[in-house]
């Protein structure tokens, strides 16, 4: 505590240095070739699914099923929703370990957790940036398995006004509107995520020992959500709601689920940072 | 960070104990003075979000045995797990429930003359025009709503304890609570707990306890708004691609009963504690016979059969083709079908 106490006053106080320490951060995480990589696996996956749908519309053409994977062959801005469905599960919880994985424990074992804590910059603030930069690349993430659904949608469908879960008819701006608020919904769970990822990422020095179980987290928590047995549980699952973004494709739009799934992310964000700070503040940096 | 954590703390026990905020001091009513209340209430508009947990304790069935898009399956998919429903009300001719499960909607939408319903899942649409000055509901000979309410009363009297119990809150509004306790230790009803609004009387919330004192079906609103409804709300035209079908009363058997149809049930004994025994005629097929077979087998003086046991219901379906059925303890239903 007073080593901490003493270094903070120590510690010169610009603005600056946040701004530059983040900055560098994102340089060095999209900087990697492994997360370029995993973004265009994200990309490629929602084209898959595009091409996939156009193929199954060709050959049946005409039917119409009522979930959102039928919906994109009546109008291409519905592939930025089924990509988010797709990945929400797998792909886009692997990527954000993936992350969470490099952040403390592959510093470790690179050997620079000691030099960028040698430079004047506190553990809190080295973990505030780290938990940042996770949150940017889940909203990375969300973002571009949006983005490339709606080019890839539009391109192989076309746009034009939804139809909405309700029945109703948005426009296509509305629909766009209701997609951004989907992926700023999705990664802010995804984000929520990363700060489990955080906190086992500084209890280890291997990244992949982090990233592995920052996934495999998130697949019991799917596991979980998915017995009815434990239906008790599931209102406390970090999960349980992520799907609750289609709620935005009613009309009115239903808000219930998604504002209380939006505190679940908060409190998880919220425990598992001060998990992370906790264990990190006293840890002996040796590498 | 030590007083973040602290904030973290005290935000996840402020929200676990929401619920246990002190109740509610309302003036006191009986029981026939809140129901006359219920029935008297006069609500102008409402928004609110119902949801229903039922946890019925039926045997997990194999899905995949049952009939595709069967009106039992979905009549099973709505006694079993949570349902989360919209209601929007504005004016005694216009309303609309939504359920809003998963990613998928189904609405029963009425606006004015015009009515419709919805389903996201099947893109289909029905539709049907209420002919003016004809209710949908027939009603019966009009009594007072007090009178009714006396007559309720009267007729669960000799079954039933009946007691307004405390208040509490349901979607953050005072409610006056009324329990309804079966006297007959047969039934498996253990509780049936009604909130009313203390202020618009509507009913906010429905808990059927059974008798282990678990909860077999609880209906509670978690938002309740009494503000109109935007009009849009009401207005639904079928979207493009959607099959659009024209919906009929359905129209009154007459004749004989063709061959398969359930005979009308016989009822032994009353009020909770009733059990329905009917005959299904015909051989049950192959997937039902999978079912019937998956259940545990039970005889007795009354014949063999198989039984289904839930904390809420009894059925006995014998092997001659009886079924009968109640929320009592399946001595009661053996007893009922020994009586044939």
């Amino acid at each position: 505590m007073s080593v901490a106490e003493a270094g903070a006053t120590i510690r010169p106080r610009r603005r600056g240095a946040w701004a530059r320490l983040f900055a560098s951060e994102l340089g060095l995480v999209f900087g990697r070739r492994r997360n370029q990589i995993g973004l265009a696996v994200l990309a490629g996956l929602v084209v898959m699914l595009g091409v996939a749908l156009k193929a199954s519309s060709l050959r049946h053409p005409g039917e119409r099923g009522g979930d959102l994977m039928s919906a994109v062959a009546g109008n291409g801005v519905y592939l930025g929703f089924a990509g988010l469905t797709i990945e929400i599960a797998l792909f886009l919880p692997l990527a954000v370990s993936v992350l969470a994985g490099d952040a403390i424990a592959g510093e470790a074992n690179l050997g620079t957790l000691r030099y960028l804590l040698a430079a004047p910059v506190g553990r809190l603030r080295l973990l505030g940036v780290k938990a940042a930069s996770l949150a940017v690349g889940a909203l990375t993430g969300a973002a571009l398995v949006a983005v490339t659904g709606v080019l890839v949608g539009t391109a192989l469908f076309g746009a034009g006004p939804l139809v909405t879960l309700s029945g109703s008819r948005i426009s296509v701006a509305d629909g766009l509107l209701r997609l951004l608020l989907a992926t700023l919904y999705v990664a802010a769970g995804l984000a929520a995520l990363g700060m489990i990822g955080l906190f086992i990422s500084t209890l280890t020095e291997q990244p992949i020992a982090a990233t592995v179980a920052t996934a495999m987290a998130s697949t019991v928590l799917w596991i979980l959500d998915a017995v009815p047995q434990l239906d008790w549980l599931h209102p406390w699952l970090l999960v349980d709601r992520w799907p609750a973004f289609v709620d935005l494709l009613r009309d009115p739009v239903f808000p219930d689920r998604i504002l209380t799934g939006l505190w679940v992310d908060a409190a998880y964000a919220a425990v598992f940072f001060c998990a992370a700070w906790l264990w990190f503040r006293s840890k002996d940096i040796t590498s | 960070m030590l007083l973040a954590g602290v904030l973290t703390v005290a935000g996840i026990t402020g929200f676990l104990a929401r619920g246990a905020v002190a109740d509610p001091v309302l003036p006191p009513l009986t029981p026939s003075e809140l129901l006359t209340k219920v029935a008297t209430a006069k609500v102008d508009a409402l928004s609110a979000t119902f949801e229903q947990r039922s946890d019925l304790g039926l045997p997990a069935l194999p899905t995949g045995s049952l009939p595709d898009g069967d009106a039992v399956q979905s009549a099973l998919a709505m006694l079993t797990g949570d349902h989360t429903a919209r209601v929007w009300l504005d004016g005694p001719d216009r309303a609309k429930v939504a359920l809003v499960d998963g990613a998928t909607e189904t609405s029963v939408i009425r606006n004015g003359d015009q009515l419709w319903t919805w389903s996201s899942e099947k893109q289909r649409a029905g539709h049907a025009t209420i002919s003016p000055g004809e209710k949908p509901e027939p009603s019966a000979t009009p009594v007072s709503p007090s009178e009714a309410v006396q007559r309720f009363l009267d007729a669960i009297g000799p079954s039933t304890d009946i007691a307004t119990s405390g208040t509490g809150y349901v979607a953050g509004r005072a409610v006056y609570q009324l329990v309804l306790s079966p006297t007959d230790d047969a039934s498996l009803v253990g509780q049936v707990r009604l909130s009313v609004d203390a202020e618009t009387f509507v009913p906010l919330g429905l808990r059927v306890i059974a008798d282990d004192g678990s909860d077999a079906v609880s209906v509670a609103a978690t938002s309740v708004e009494y503000t109109r409804p935007d009009a849009s709300i009401f207005a639904f035209t079928p979207p493009p691609g959607a099959e659009v079908t024209e919906l009929t009363a359905p129209e009154r058997p007459t004749g004989t009963p063709t061959a398969g149809q359930e005979k009308k049930p016989t009822v032994v004994g009353s009020g909770w504690t009733a059990v329905a025994v009917t005959t299904v005629a015909g051989t049950p097929d192959k997937a039902t016979s999978t079912v019937l077979e998956s259940l545990p087998e039970v005889s007795g003086s009354w014949g063999r059969g198989r039984l289904v046991s839930t904390t809420l219901l009894t059925v006995v379906i014998t092997d001659d083709g009886r079924v009968g059925a109640g929320a009592v303890t399946p001595d009661r239903v053996y007893a009922a079908l020994a009586k044939r």
